[in-house]
């Protein structure tokens, strides 16, 4: 196997088929380079922007909560939480992805890279919502909340379903504005879950048991994983066209 | 950014510093501003009118309004606002898409390539902003739509004109914000920020108590459902429409304002941008003032007073009485009542009524901001002597804003209930319990009467119900109940409709008036029948799932038994 060329890399030399160690220091000095590119690259000031847009809301709420006597509950933080799962869905995109697919590492690693990163920034954001969401009820009455199992399990299917759908439409013809796109689907899709019923009846809890919505969530948060994890991996764009335009782009050129 | 100078030369052709313009450049460079402008807000028009982030918005739109509209019964006060809920989906969909569409050219670094056009970038900001106009078929189309839907669901009253254009102006002023945001902060999250932004005081309003509420891009009120009639000023629908209409004005004030470089740009902008404001809070002001005291007075008339406003017909023996935009209703309410009755021998000495009942709730903000406490707690009062807040042995109650249209969901429910009701009046139980809030509704422990009244109900609505939970499990479409229903007397009457009808018939025929009476017991009318009793009778103090009210609280007295 030739070793492809990496920015920044020394020339290969004379030998053309390096040895096993040199392939494994040429690896790991590329994996090097790509987590430093990951981080500089993972879109920090979004993320930043979602959770703490979220968090603003949720805190403003919470004031206007205690001059009207009128706890949070889940439901808020679900809302809240909103704008940290639509930003999730910029995060794994690979800025010259056909460049990076020349690197001898795989391309999905920078984007998987990305999402790992954006992980804590999630979890931090969920655990000081659900404080000020708790800090809104009286000290007596924050041992009785509801359990939270539920409701971790709902987001990280949210969390999951988002990069379902930032990681596809990243392989389509919407790639430059993955996030744009992937946002309404996200949301149309977690509007779907929550008001349809029959659907409704196994995902929120209320109609569903909590054990059940959270077996729920999990399953769907897997299923959205492996989708994410194929699409990080597939190496090709679908820019897909509509038939009638592929049919006229076609006699044009046969016409030309 | 180009000169005034270099808006007046050809398309193509940059000309250098030297170069002197016509006189009439200033004229020129308005007019092909003004065409370009046209020009392009006619093709970014059609690209936000097929737009998949407006079709999407349209498509989750139109199911809210479906759902929202099919839900409780159709009327045009509250329908109106609701139809607004959707318009909300739509407004932050145009917002999202305007936003993507003026941050386009900052988003593929071509803002250099387009200052080198001959055109100012003031005038592609004009193009943007007279673009929302493509989105407003959607808008359109979603209101006629509603609107056809809630005419066809039977609408009681009419529709606000200025309610309806509010909802079409709400998505003019996202897709005005869209382009505002858009012209600074091309980031496409920044749309989506502000989308949800845009949608958020709406999806909480009701964390907010009074007048403040109607200051959101949209909010509705619950209450609106418990009008008879619409009430002047509540909500306050063309002020609120203005509001909007001002928040567009401003939005577009700011967008041209990010690219506003010369003093005469600048100084008109900020004229109208203070105009702008001045009318947002001229419409906000508007909208905070309390609603008169005559129309709350003849409100809470209506509600404490009904037979003063009703108009009230007899049809088969039973008094119908009706608020006046309502009587159409009748028709679906005499079907259940009349099937009843034909299972009736003798009919109770007080003839049945069924009239309407609004359940009006005054400590409400809203409604109630502006007046003193006092006139609100004699209103209050006033409210407290509703008939429906008082048990009653003929008359059933029907709440205003509840009862479900033809071809709703809820419609086999409602009859149920109204037919059960209808039953229980002749049998001699009440049929209305009263103000659940200080009365209990009473228990017919062991009364022959129960089952057969379930029987009755069942027989004469051709219903199979799956449990008891279905007699009353559901939403409730009567303003006040009528008596709890016990395990055993559904198990009865369930085995009774197990029988031919006419042998039920004729047992019960034969000695009407001793059925009735509340010393007949279960086992009696099983022995008559000649089935088995299918479970002993017992008091329960917790009524479970299926009874028709929650369970009294631990430590409170079991409910009463009822009366002959």
């Amino acid at each position: 196997m030739s070793v492809p060329a990496v920015v920044g890399a020394e020339p290969a030399g004379t030998d053309p088929t390096p040895s096993g160690s040199r392939l494994q220091r040429d690896r790991s000095r590329a994996a090097l380079l790509l987590a430093r590119h990951a981080l500089m690259t993972t879109p920090w000031a979004t993320l930043t922007a979602g959770c703490v847009a979220g968090t603003a809301v949720l805190a403003l709420l919470a004031y206007f909560a205690g001059t009207s006597h009128t706890p949070l509950d889940q439901t808020t933080v679900r809302l809240t939480l909103l704008p940290a799962i639509a930003a999730l869905t910029f995060v794994p995109h690979t800025p010259l992805r056909p460049l990076a697919q020349t690197a001898p590492l795989p391309a999905s690693i920078a984007s998987a890279t990305q999402i790992v990163l954006a992980v804590p920034a999630l979890v931090v954001t969920s655990w000081v919502q659900l404080v000020i969401m708790a800090h809104t009820h009286p000290a007596i009455a924050r041992r009785h909340l509801p359990a939270a199992y539920p409701l971790i399990a709902q987001l990280l299917g949210w969390a999951a379903l988002a990069l379902a759908a930032a990681a596809c439409c990243d392989r389509s013809r919407y790639a430059d504005l993955t996030g744009a796109i992937a946002v309404p689907i996200t949301l149309a899709v977690i509007a779907f879950c929550w008001f349809t019923p029959g659907v409704k009846d196994l995902l929120v809890t209320g109609p569903a048991t909590p054990r059940t919505a959270t077996i729920a969530w999990y399953s769907i948060a897997a299923a959205s994983l492996a989708i994410t994890a194929a699409a990080l991996r597939d190496t090709w764009h679908r820019y897909t066209r509509r038939p009638w335009a592929r049919a006229r782009a076609l006699g044009a050129a046969s016409a030309r | 950014m180009s000169s005034p100078h270099a808006a007046a030369a050809p398309l193509g052709h940059a000309p250098g510093p030297e170069e002197r313009a016509p006189r009439s450049a200033p004229v020129l460079a308005t007019r092909s501003g003004l065409r370009v402008a046209l020009a392009l807000a006619r093709a970014e028009g059609w690209l936000l009118a097929r737009s998949i982030l407006v079709a999407g918005g349209l498509l989750v739109a139109a199911l809210v309004a479906w759902s929202f509209l099919t839900r409780s019964e159709p009327l045009w006060w509250k329908a109106a606002w609701q139809i607004g809920y959707a318009q909300m989906i739509l407004s932050a969909a145009a917002l999202v898409a305007a936003h993507l569409a003026a941050g386009r050219a900052a988003r593929n670094n071509v803002e250099d390539l387009y200052d080198s056009f001959p055109v100012t970038a003031s005038t592609r900001t004009a193009g943007h902003l007279l673009s929302v106009l493509g989105a407003l078929p959607a808008s359109v189309v979603l209101v006629a739509a509603a609107s056809a839907l809630t005419e066809w669901r039977g609408a009681f009253g009419h529709p606000d004109p200025a309610v309806l254009a509010g909802g079409v102006l709400l998505v003019t002023a996202g897709a005005m914000i869209g382009v505002a945001v858009g012209r600074r902060f091309p980031h496409p999250f920044v749309g989506v920020l502000a989308a949800l932004a845009w949608a958020a005081p709406f999806s909480q309003s009701n964390r907010f108590n009074g007048a403040v509420t109607w200051l959101f891009p949209w909010a509705i009120s619950q209450q609106l459902a418990n009008f008879p009639h619409p009430v002047p000023g509540y909500p306050p629908g063309a002020a609120h429409a203005v509001e909007l209409a001002g928040i567009a004005a401003l939005a577009a004030v700011v967008a041209l304002a990010w690219q506003a470089r010369a003093v005469i740009a600048r100084a008109a902008l900020i004229a109208v941008g203070a105009a702008a404001v001045a009318v947002i809070g001229i419409a906000g002001a508007v909208q905070l003032q309390p609603i008169s005291t005559p129309n709350l007075n003849r409100l809470v008339a209506q509600a404490a007073t009904p037979t003063n406003f009703q108009t009230c017909t007899t049809a088969n023996g039973v008094r119908y009485c009706l608020y006046g935009d309502f009587a159409p209703l009748r028709s679906s309410l005499e079907g259940p009542v009349n099937a009843i009755l034909s299972y009736v021998p003798v009919r109770p000495d007080q003839a049945l009524s069924v009239e309407q009942a609004t359940g009006l709730f005054l400590p409400d903000t809203t409604l109630t901001h502006g007046h003193p406490a006092a006139k609100v707690d004699t209103w209050t009062k006033e409210l407290a002597s509703a008939p429906a807040k008082h048990p009653s042995r003929s008359a059933i109650f029907v709440g205003v804003g509840s009862w479900p249209a033809r071809n709703a969901a809820g419609a086999r429910t409602a009859r149920l209930q109204l037919a059960l009701a209808a039953a229980d009046w002749a049998v001699g139980l009440p049929p209305s319990a009263g103000n659940l809030d200080t009365a209990t509704p009473c228990v017919p422990f062991n009364q022959a009467r129960e089952p057969i009244a379930i029987w009755m109900t069942l027989e004469a609505t051709h219903t199979k119900v799956k449990g008891i939970q279905d007699l009353g499990g559901g939403p409730g479409y009567l303003a006040a109940p009528g008596p709890q229903i016990t395990g055993a007397g559904y198990l009865l009457a369930q085995a009774m409709t197990r029988l031919p009808a006419s042998k039920v018939t004729e047992v019960l025929g034969r000695n009407w008036t001793a059925w009735t009476n509340a010393h007949a017991t279960d086992a009696q009318l099983a022995a008559a029948l000649g089935i088995p009793l299918p479970a002993e009778p017992t008091l329960n103090p917790t009524p479970g799932p299926g009874m028709r009210v929650s369970p009294p609280l631990p430590g409170t007295p079991a409910p009463q038994v009822c009366t002959p």
